[in-house]
């Protein structure tokens, strides 16, 4: 460009053509912003987005005991992602958790190899099951998350790694193979434990540390039409701050760190079927651990050996055939988790095998707008009560 | 002199396309692409022979293509937002700009891909496109997917309307 600026001044036309150019050159330097205009201005790069979810929870009274109940903006969380070209992006989503606590639940960069396999590396979501991928509150029925995705599968669960991510259109299938950091098992002392399984060993991307890495892999179907069948796994050990600084020459030393660190594999199947106005979806996962018994002895920790859990899911949309876009889906939900499945040379805590059952309504607004109602009925093995809870909630995804 | 201006008249309008070119961003059909859409378009209006013609005077064009289809019909080629990325897909038109196939030519990322099933966008061919209402009614939700759906969804209805606006059919 500042080839043709030269020749300005040479006869009127010319200047006109020079100014015209440069006007032009102008427009193109407006083009040219920083970040923050980028967003004032609208920008075909920049992606904007974000999910929340608003929670009443009103706990049954237990005879005459009273309780109270709970009002929270249980998350909000904004995505923000970049597009840099055609190939490479940038994810991320930030997380505030019940208004004062603040996460990142994902961040990182996307480069497509080829049009239908990318590699991505960052703080990425573990491809397990389906709410940890699809955890967004208004693709799911029910105020709360699944709590087999709470307490087996410990949603919202994310590492950082490398992942390769591919698709065939051509065969209906997508898949995702990752090698991660692990949980982190041990550092002042254990942190699995019987009641909450694995989920206190989240890193979430927070200083993490590793050991060595894990690897974790999902493929999907979807080639019937309206279902959806997911395969997922995760294998590899716990990481543990024991082995920091240790000298590997000394045997005790390392037998002593050997035992505060266990072995995972996670299995998990999934389908999700939509037929006209009957929704249907399912889940099992279970997460077979190695060398609790050690683990155990010693942090003094009751982490049971097999965890397991699932759940059936109807629901139907009472609005379909009537003419409107919004939908009222009425549900129920049978549900068990048990992070004592089977355990190693401890007792079987029964309480640890819980069952709810939860029925509710959702009323669909909007694609990406509900509000809901349910209400759960909780047990467990351990006890013959039952406690019961009310959930409302409004959930938005756009 | 003339033809010094001539040629910075033909400067200036590179210039100018080029810049022009750098704001829209238009996406090159790949030999893959046209490949897939001619087998699909010899299938659906049944000869052997197609000549694509393409339709540039159509009014708020934007990133879309057109094409006429010899005097059978027509073809859209369109890009959509998905998640993260954009994806691009095509329709072909009947001469009433009735929609007889949609189909995904590329998709860049897992989610939401369940919009590139062949069974699914079925539900589009002969879809009542009388109102934005009706026609975003009748296409079934995917578990998952939702925001894709919605896209592909707004994006062909769009396209649809962008050809019978141009066909004097409203």
């Amino acid at each position: 460009m500042p080839l043709l600026i030269i020749s300005l001044n040479k006869n009127k036309k010319m200047k006109k053509t020079a100014v015209f150019i440069m006007l032009i050159a102008l427009f193109n330097s407006v083009n040219a912003q920083n970040s923050a205009e980028k967003i004032i201005s609208g920008n075909s790069g920049l992606h904007i987005g974000g999910y929340g979810q608003v929670d009443f929870n009103l706990v049954s009274r237990e005879g005459t005991v009273h309780k109270n109940g709970t009002l929270d903006i249980h998350r909000l969380v904004t995505f923000l992602g970049y597009n840099f070209n055609e190939k490479t992006s940038f994810v991320s989503e930030i997380e505030f958790e019940h208004v004062t606590e603040v996460y990142v639940e994902q961040a990182f960069l996307d480069y497509k190899i080829k049009s239908n396999l990318s590699v991505s590396a960052g703080l990425m979501l573990i491809p397990m099951g389906i709410q940890n991928l699809y955890h967004e509150p208004s693709t799911f029925n029910g105020v709360e998350r699944t709590n087999v995705d709470k307490y087996i599968v410990p949603s919202t669960w994310r590492e950082i790694g490398i992942a390769l991510n591919g698709r065939s259109i051509e065969h209906s299938v997508n898949y995702q193979a990752m090698l991660v950091n692990g949980f982190n098992g041990f550092d002042e002392g254990g942190v699995f434990s019987g009641q909450s399984g694995l989920r206190r060993g989240r890193q979430k991307g927070a200083k993490s540390y590793i050991t060595y890495p894990d690897f974790a892999a999902r493929v999907s179907y979807y080639g019937h039409l309206g279902l959806n069948l997911g395969f997922s796994a995760y294998v590899g050990d716990s990481e543990s701050k024991a082995y920091d600084g240790l000298d590997l020459a000394d045997e005790t030393a390392v037998a002593t760190a050997d035992s505060t660190m266990i072995g995972i594999q996670m299995i998990g199947v999934d389908a999700r079927y939509t037929k006209g106005a009957l929704q249907l979806r399912g889940q099992y996962i279970v997460a077979n651990l190695s060398n609790t018994n050690q683990y155990n002895t010693k942090t003094e920790n009751d982490l049971g050996s097999k965890l397991t859990g699932y759940y059936a899911e109807a629901g139907y949309n009472l609005l379909e055939g009537k003419n409107t876009t919004e939908e009222l889906i009425a549900f129920v939900r049978y549900e068990n988790y048990n992070t004592h499945a089977e355990v190693e040379s401890i007792a079987i805590i029964d309480a640890y095998n819980r069952t709810d059952i939860t029925i509710g309504l959702g009323f669909k607004v909007a694609k990406g707008a509900m509000f809901k109602a349910d209400y759960q009925i909780k047990s467990n093995a351990g006890s013959d009560e039952k406690t019961g809870q009310f959930n409302f909630g409004t959930a938005v995804l756009f | 002199m003339q033809s010094k201006n001539n040629i910075s008249k033909a400067a200036t309008l590179m210039v100018a396309a080029l810049l022009f070119y750098s704001f829209t961003t238009i996406y090159v059909l790949s030999a893959k692409d046209w490949k897939k859409i001619e087998k699909n378009a010899k299938a659906i209006f049944n000869t052997e022979v197609l000549n694509f013609s393409e339709i540039e005077n159509i009014q708020n064009l934007g990133a879309t293509r057109f094409f006429k289809i010899n005097d059978l019909g027509y073809l859209a080629f369109d890009q959509a937002p998905s998640k993260f990325h954009k994806f691009e897909y095509y329709v072909i038109f009947s001469n009433k700009a009735d929609i007889l196939k949609v189909e995904v030519l590329n998709y860049n990322e897992n989610y939401g891909v369940e919009i590139c099933n062949k069974r699914w966008l079925k539900q589009f061919q002969y879809i009542n496109t009388s109102s934005f209402f009706s026609f975003n009614n009748s296409i079934d939700g995917i578990s998952g997917a939702t925001l894709s759906v919605q896209s592909i969804s707004a994006h062909s209805w769009k396209v649809t309307e962008k050809l019978k606006t141009y066909l004097k059919l409203k």
